[in-house]
């Protein structure tokens, strides 16, 4: 392990504060149910995927500076992507971006986390040893359709035990 | 040979979980099943990349095995220690289901290690109790506090 606190580590702790902002101002909509139910689903769903691809034999690619589990990685699993997933939410709900507004809405989103991963790479918070940004162009959006259903589904299963989703 | 074995038994395990007859919410059982993953998950790359403690062999068999089961058949166990524990009245009870489980996901834990799949360097055998009694621990911990957040009444504002 040879972890140094560089500018990768900044970017991290920058991007990271920047999401955790968001989800500050976006957590009041939801309820403290669903809110746990978004966050604690993208904690296991990103850290399973990273740990899979970083790990052997695939070994695609790396956070920060070496192939360890690094901090900064696990600032991006705890604060990015729930923040992320908690806006995305936020934005589909509050909007009504259903339909084939939902289709144009994924889109999107998807252009926005391909430039988002290409910053990342660029200020070496993401080395890819191996993995190729193209690759990622399908993830995106099965990852928002997933994300939907899961809250879709979330929200069918509160309503069930008198639980008012926009309420705290 | 290794991956078809690791396969049955996650597989013997989802279909047992999915027969089993839960007291838990299917929302309580998604969230607990996340969390107890992503404990072991954590425990496995931190040991696996940072400490070098537990070895995965280079070779793709392997690392699916141990996939499968920090994704399905720890989590699962998990899950139903909880299920259990909710069932459970006196406090000894409960004692020993603890320190019952503690020895099962240990034993499994060492288990790998036999065939193979996490070899553990440099280990102290001690570590993998303290290890899973914590995560016992914190998921009982998240699954109280999850529990008063899902099942208070809700007045809209």
């Amino acid at each position: 392990m040879n972890v140094t606190f560089d500018w990768n580590e900044w970017f991290a702790i920058f991007a990271s504060s920047i999401a955790f902002l968001n989800f500050l101002i976006v957590r009041g909509y939801f309820s403290a149910a669903m809110v746990v139910i978004v966050v604690m689903y993208n904690i296991f769903l990103v850290s399973t995927i990273d740990y899979f691809l970083i790990a052997t034999p695939f070994k695609v690619y790396i956070f920060g500076d070496n192939p360890s589990y690094e901090l900064s990685g696990g600032l991006f699993h705890l604060f990015m992507y729930p923040s992320a997933s908690l806006l995305f939410l936020f934005l589909y709900d509050k909007f009504e971006l259903y339909g084939h507004k939902t289709v144009w809405y994924i889109l999107g989103w998807t252009c926005f986390a391909l430039l988002f991963e290409w910053i990342c790479v660029y200020n070496r918070f993401l080395v890819y040893t191996g993995w190729k940004l193209y690759y990622s162009i399908p993830t995106y959006p099965i990852a928002a359709v997933q994300l939907i259903l899961l809250y879709r589904f979330a929200t069918r299963k509160l309503l069930q035990i008198g639980f008012d989703n926009h309420y705290k | 040979m290794i991956l078809l074995f690791y396969a049955i038994i996650n597989a013997a395990a989802v279909v047992f979980f999915v027969r089993l007859k839960k007291r838990l919410h299917i929302l309580e059982v998604m969230m607990y099943w996340f969390a107890a993953s992503y404990m072991y998950q954590n425990l496995s790359a931190l040991c696996y990349m940072n400490f070098k403690t537990l070895i995965i062999p280079d070779q793709l068999s392997y690392e699916l095995a141990h996939f499968l089961s920090r994704i399905l058949l720890y989590p699962a166990l998990i899950v139903v220690f909880l299920h259990v524990y909710l069932g459970l009245g006196s406090f000894l009870a409960k004692l020993l289901l603890a320190v019952l489980y503690i020895g099962l996901l240990t034993g499994l834990e060492w288990m790998d290690h036999w065939l193979g799949v996490v070899v553990h360097k440099n280990w102290h055998f001690w570590w993998s109790l303290v290890f899973w009694l914590s995560t016992l621990l914190v998921l009982l911990g998240f699954m109280t506090a999850f529990r008063k957040i899902l099942f208070r009444r809700n007045v809209p504002k």
